[in-house]
């Protein structure tokens, strides 16, 4: 992305911003949760709240950066995989990405108003956000379609284990199977 | 018409906590975060309450009248019996220390999976009952009564809990939440309320003598499968005996690892070991399961299925027994079977035949774990090996929770891969005592329950995707054959590139066997990487 004030000024307040949308990210959890996922110093103690931090930088640093798309793209899955396993819709998943713009709004209204934030930087970095969250719907119907698959190949697995085994008929009678726990429990 | 949702109000992410507080919130079984109910004919086979067909999402359970009379008469009863569940009951003082170590709540954020809730959900309706205090005072004590929405959530959280008992390590107080899902659970079930994937693998157990309900000569099939594929791969061929009297040792295996792969490569490399040593062991078609999915359902159950196999090791006359790679197999054998089901008088303290090693630690049940047998044949330099054959395998260990957990079971296995295969450990937190659940024990690893199995495995998964990050690691050992089933779609979701195996797979392939022919492959059938290297080199050198 080009360097207009925009930019300029995201770099300058990143940290402030980072952490605002993280909370925003964590407060969605419930609030007993919620002490606990903003620990992030240990990954694996706490590997949602570390795994969604770690992510978010990674997004916010590449937008304001490079924008390589599979950077994007990798930090986006970590979160969508989650979000995609933890009942939630599709659009409470993927709406972390258009938080950051009423963060923006928000954070930088004075300068919006202004002007010294111009209105093409402003559409050119929401329209940037835009992709970013189609990619994210992507990704989370990927998740989804990857658990239903899970589910039927663990089906067909079982299912040829039985089959091979003949154990399918359930015509046959399997009370007249001998019982091995008889003479057990006899004695 | 319905008005369009402003994009602010959709995008809403902040959560509104429910209205209630968590004693009056009722639980709303959701698809992929439950699993199915027990079908009737499983509960007619081993004469178990109210069978029925029935499903959680159903309005109507179909419960017996006095459903309450029996619950709260069942837990008088146990209360009564088992002096460690009063103990449970009364000394949590709600410290907290288990929060967060539950796999279950760091991969959902609800709080209800926090040990120390999932506990509370049954010490509430115990202080109600049994306490002065919670019958004067109830909500300020956290006392409340026996409901059916109270019901709904212990069937709804009491199976969303894998008895890993991750938790316990970390109680001040050494509360052992597994075992109050294990009383739960029984609770449940005097009512009729327990779920297929649970109930189907108990029932075809107690029938047939294993979890699928394949019967003897569906057993010997399966073994023989095996046989063929080693005599492919190794062109040696074995000779297995089965239900065979006065053998010396009766080889006990996990049903999992004889019926499906990748549980399978890792019995033909038990297999092909026991064969390189001579040994004179036997297995049982009746016996064929060391498995145990009573554990999950009640005392009762799971000392009736656990029957089985000191009833075999008598029938035929053998000296001790082996056991294979499982898991909860092994809290059943080292912490309940001696006095379930023993004292076994009859047999011996296992030695290996091999090296005259006494196993003292199997001194009362007379049955050890297959790595401490190998473990000990390594130490004693009794194994020829070429891990070369593992080339391109870069392996981590999963400490499976109950060999860890319930028999202390943690070098053995790594000594084993030492010797076969390249291989980096996982964080600290997060193997030996302090291992992650692989989500979907104690019933819970079935398909219909795959979302909450996600979630619940993500801390193991997380800690995978490190290694295989830090160190290119692409196999995940591990000892039990719950893990070797559940951990393949774990991985698939979290940490593409990673496969499961056990250990004896790893050491059948290095395995060195007199007669044997040139290796190509490995126990999967895949052409072997150093073989690659090879022909690549004198390509390269011509």
């Amino acid at each position: 992305m080009a360097r207009n004030t925009l930019v300029t000024l995201m770099r300058e307040n990143r940290e402030e911003i980072l952490n605002e949308w993280f909370h925003q990210f964590i407060g969605a959890y419930p609030p007993e949760t919620v002490k606990y996922f903003e620990r992030i110093e240990n990954t694996f103690t706490n590997p949602i709240g570390s795994n969604v931090h770690k992510s978010l930088v990674a997004i916010l640093d590449e937008l304001l950066g490079e924008q390589d798309g599979d950077k994007i793209y990798k930090d986006l899955e970590m979160i969508l995989r989650i979000k995609a396993v933890q009942d939630v819709s599709p659009s409470k998943a993927a709406a972390f990405t258009m938080a950051l713009k009423s963060i923006i709004q928000k954070r930088f209204q004075k300068e919006i108003n202004s002007g010294t934030i111009s209105v093409n930087d402003l559409l050119e970095f929401y329209d940037t956000l835009d992709s970013i969250a189609l990619i994210a719907f992507n990704i989370y119907t990927e998740s989804r379609e990857l658990i239903y698959d899970m589910r039927i190949r663990e089906i067909k697995e079982r299912n040829d284990i039985l089959q091979k085994a003949n154990l399918l008929n359930e015509s046959v009678d399997t009370s007249t199977f001998m019982r091995c726990s008889n003479y057990i429990e006899e004695k | 018409m319905a008005k369009l949702p402003k994009p602010a109000e959709l995008l809403k992410i902040d959560y509104k906590p429910p209205e209630t507080g968590w004693m009056d919130t009722p639980v709303e079984f959701k698809p992929g975060t439950y699993s199915y109910a027990g079908k009737p004919e499983s509960l007619n086979l081993i004469g178990f309450p109210n069978p029925r067909t029935w499903q959680p999402t159903d309005d109507d359970w179909q419960l017996p009248e006095n459903w309450q009379e029996i619950i709260l008469d069942g837990l008088r009863d146990r209360l009564e019996r088992f002096r460690s569940l009063k103990l449970f009951m009364d000394i949590c003082v709600r410290c907290g220390a288990c929060a967060d170590k539950c796999h279950f709540y760091l991969g959902s954020g609800d709080p209800k999976n926090m040990p120390v809730l999932r506990a509370e959900l049954l010490r509430s309706v115990y202080r109600k009952e049994y306490t002065l205090a919670g019958k004067l005072m109830a909500k300020m004590v956290g006392a409340r009564e026996l409901t059916l929405p109270v019901l709904k959530e212990w069937f709804y959280y009491f199976f969303q809990c894998t008895e890993c008992r991750r938790c316990s390590v970390f109680c001040p107080y050494g509360i052992d939440t597994a075992e109050i899902t294990m009383i739960a659970r029984e609770l449940l079930n005097l009512v009729g309320l327990n779920i297929d994937w649970v109930m189907g693998p108990v029932s075809a157990c107690y029938m047939k003598g294993n979890h699928l309900g394949i019967q003897p000569h569906g057993v010997v099939d399966s073994f023989d499968m095996a046989l063929d594929d080693i005599e492919d791969i190794t062109g040696v061929r074995l000779d297995l005996s089965f239900n065979r009297k006065g053998a010396e040792i009766l080889y006990v295996p996990p049903s999992g690892d004889v019926f499906a792969t990748p549980g399978t490569y890792s019995l033909m490399g038990q297999l092909m070991l026991f064969h390189e040593m001579g040994l004179d062991y036997t297995l049982s078609t009746y016996n064929s399961e060391g498995g145990n999915f009573g554990l999950f359902t009640s005392n009762e159950m799971m000392k009736r299925l656990n029957a089985k196999i000191y009833a075999e090791a008598k029938r035929l006359g053998v000296k001790w027994i082996l056991g294979g790679e499982c898991g909860h197999m092994w809290r059943v054998i080292n912490q309940y079977m001696d006095t379930m089901n023993g004292p076994a008088d009859f047999l011996e303290v296992p030695v290996s035949p091999i090296t005259g090693t006494r196993f003292e630690n199997a001194k009362s049940t007379k049955m050890i774990h297959v790595t401490e047998f190998t473990a000990d044949l390594l130490r004693h330099n009794k194994i020829k090996l070429d891990p070369s054959r593992n080339k391109g395998i870069i392996a981590t260990y999963h400490d499976s929770c109950n060999p860890a957990r319930a028999m202390g079971l943690m070098e053995e296995p790594r000594y084993i891969l030492d010797h076969c295969v390249e291989w980096h450990e996982m964080p600290e937190d997060t193997i030996r005592e302090k291992t992650f659940c692989c989500g979907g024990g104690a019933g819970l690893g079935n398909d219909e329950n795959m979302e909450m199995r996600m979630r619940g495995g993500f801390p193991r998964a997380n800690a995978v995707k490190y290694v295989h990050e830090k160190h290119g690691v692409n196999m995940l050992a591990c000892v039990c054959a719950i893990d070797r089933a559940t951990l393949p779609p774990l991985m698939r979701y979290w940490v593409p590139g990673v496969e499961v195996c056990g250990v004896h797979e790893l050491l059948g392939n290095a395995l060195i066997m007199k007669g044997e022919k040139k290796r190509e492959e490995n126990l999967r059938f895949e052409p072997l990487q150093n073989l690659e290297d090879e022909v690549a080199e004198e390509d390269a050198n011509v």
